[in-house]
């Protein structure tokens, strides 16, 4: 995670710039009501040198200026009449030397029926200000953002502080610009209060964000389906995408042209596209692809296949000018697709020992990995691997595969174009449904992992976080 | 197409920025941002200190936020950003969310006529932050109640530095 200083300086001077010339036309006013009392928080008056652009003498101004700024990044693109007040605070919350409870942020309000609403449906407090034109709570603050006070003290995290700066220039560091940019998003709307564990409304009515959430398989918006309905949605792994405008518009401004995917030719019992995960080694994967044979690896008494070790002359034999199916475990994935490259194979098919879904990349660096590699899931390859049928020769399987990528998808999004919304099966709460999927590329701020890519910036060719927030409404 | 693991670092991905802006680009001194002792002044945005009533109501009720976090995972070994690994998927599935009530904490009429409602405690959304043996801070966001995950930190359950995907 590693930025070049000069530049990032004068994206931080630019992004400045920006935000005072938007001012005039577009900004939206962010009051940060700074709950802390005198001493502590934003008002600790421990000494600080600045750093990364930031010009806090105090801890507590140093805080106070990182929320400042990425509440300045947000303000900058918004529009809205009424002022979005966030009631903030830096306080001890629960830590260890080696774990701790960085903070939160999100929504105090929801409003459904106003004026210009889709009727029926919950909108985040800021947005129902902002459609209503006028302030509906009171002048109360719409979103809380709470953010731990003791990060890097020896008994929290020791070492381990928030960095600070402006710039992104955070290294391995804990960026807390980046952190209060996506938690923010998440307050001013980037999130459903549907509970897609049960598939329940909260209080009987769907969330706007409901009304985009689409379900390829089943034809249906979230706003549309039943909770049974919904719970099926939810870890219907890249098959739930966003269907905005504006989104869909954006995207091919984003997001990269070409999804990975492995194509089964024959037989036609296990015909069709598989889910992969991509490598982050060896060939890339391109178009059309490599067409061959699938062989598999075995070597272990169980009939499965590590390839740990440089394969015998047996999985030799099958897997040269193949593609090898291999299983996952024990040892690292480079070893296993080097070890069948060296057999002779021309590509590897990883196949999961976890049953989740969608599978996850291949990580790990061996630049003498030069064959394409992916991983499919468990259920996937155990479909494959029974459909396998060698022939004496060892030579045959019957199984042809095509590994390459659609290059008409983008990576992340639908064959409509439409970008996938985080469904991984098994539901994860906190993350699944109100976050982009993970096989979004170019990285984006809003998926549930931080990427070490990831700008400040919120809007296209970098990020579609604020699309998503005109589909909304903002 | 490259997988996140090789998605090009922020100094290539602005290179052609740089190409452009030349030497004077690679000169420029980090910019100071307006501020009046140490604090930002910025246009669009106000501090303000907390109303007593916003105070109180804050320390009886702590934050309430919503469902959704951001999550970061990091290779022991190489100190890079990963993808999640499937047993992290599977263990975040198995954390114990604090269920949504469903209901609204209070309910009442806007003036513009609208109904609002105000979120209970269990929208609650906490980023957890670990650090593993090597050092390297693994950043996780997770909607549970906030007792349990105070209990998960003090156990450290949240870590997963050991973990090697393979």
């Amino acid at each position: 995670m590693t930025t070049k200083r000069p530049l990032a300086s004068l994206l931080l001077a630019a992004s400045l710039a920006a935000g005072a010339i938007a001012q005039s036309a577009t900004a939206a006013n962010i009051i940060i009501v700074n709950n802390n009392a005198p001493g502590v928080g934003f008002n600790d008056p421990t000494p600080a040198a600045p750093v990364g652009g930031n010009p806090g003498t105090t801890l507590g101004q140093q805080r106070l200026n990182a929320f400042a700024y990425a509440a300045s990044l947000w303000g900058a693109q918004l529009q809205s009449d009424v002022d979005i007040r966030v009631l903030a605070q830096m306080v001890p919350l629960s830590c260890t030397a080696t774990s701790a409870v960085l903070g939160s942020a999100g929504p105090r309000f929801v409003l459904r029926d106003f004026p210009g609403a889709l009727p029926g449906h919950w909108y985040h407090g800021a947005l129902g200000n902002k459609l209503v034109g006028a302030d509906q709570f009171g002048g109360a603050p719409v979103i809380a953002a709470n953010f731990n006070s003791r990060l890097g003290e020896p008994t929290c995290l020791a070492g381990s502080p928030f960095y600070l700066g402006l710039d992104n220039n955070h290294g391995g560091a804990i960026d807390l610009v980046a952190v209060l940019l996506h938690e923010f998003a998440h307050g001013l709307g980037f999130s459903t209060v549907t509970n897609g564990t049960t598939g329940n409304f909260f209080s009987g009515f769907p969330s706007i964000y409901d009304n985009f959430a689409f379900d390829n398989s089943l034809g249906k918006a979230w706003n549309q389906m039943t909770a049974p309905e919904r719970q099926f949605s939810a870890v219907n792994g890249r098959n739930l995408v966003w269907s905005g405008a504006n989104v869909t518009a954006a995207a091919p401004a984003v997001l990269s042209a070409g999804t990975p995917e492995l194509r089964i030719l024959a037989p036609s019992s296990v015909a069709g596209t598989y889910l992969v995960g991509a490598a982050s080694f060896g060939a890339e994967l391109e178009s059309p692809g490599l067409t061959k044979q699938v062989m598999q690896v075995v070597d272990q008494p169980d009939g499965t296949g590590l390839a740990c070790n440089p394969l015998d002359a047996a999985n030799a034999r099958a897997v040269k000018n193949r593609i090898a199916i291999v299983d996952r475990g024990v040892c690292a994935f480079t070893v296993k697709a080097k070890n069948v490259q060296d057999a002779g194979a021309v590509g590897v098919i990883v196949v999961d020992n976890v049953a989740a879904s969608p599978p996850a990349a291949l990580g790990g660096v061996d630049p003498a990995v030069t064959i394409p590699a992916v991983r499919v899931t468990l259920a996937d390859g155990t479909a494959l691997k029974a459909a396998i049928n060698a022939t004496p020769s060892g030579r045959s399987s019957g199984v042809v595969a095509r590994l390459g990528v659609d290059p008409s998808q983008l990576a992340g999004a639908d064959k409509l174009g439409r970008v996938m919304l985080f469904s991984p099966n098994p539901f994860q709460g906190g993350s699944s449904v109100s976050h982009w999927d993970t096989s979004a590329f170019r990285n984006l701020l809003m998926e549930p992992s931080i990427n070490a890519d990831l700008t400040h910036s919120v809007v296209p060719p970098e990020d579609l976080t604020l699309p998503m927030f005109k589909d909304l409404g903002w | 197409m490259r997988s996140k693991a090789k998605v090009p670092g922020p100094g290539t991905v602005i290179s052609g920025v740089l190409l452009l802006a030349g030497a004077q680009v690679a000169l420029a001194a980090p910019p100071v941002p307006h501020h009046e002792g140490g604090l930002l002044k910025l246009h669009n945005v106000r501090i303000e200190a907390a109303s007593p009533p916003q105070a109180a109501e804050a320390a009886r009720k702590g934050p309430v936020a919503g469902q959704a976090g951001l999550r970061a995972f990091i290779d022991p070994q190489s100190g890079e950003l990963r993808a999640q690994t499937p047993e992290e998927m599977m263990e975040a599935a198995t954390v114990k969310a604090a269920p949504m009530s469903g209901a609204a904490k209070s309910v009442f009429l806007t003036p513009a006529g609208g109904i609002a409602a105000m979120l209970d405690e269990t929208y609650m959304s906490n980023a957890i932050v670990t650090k593993d043996a090597s050092g390297k801070a693994h950043l996780q966001c997770v909607t549970e109640d906030p007792k349990a995950t105070g209990e998960r930190v003090l156990k450290g359950h949240a870590a997963k530095g050991h973990r090697h995907d393979h």
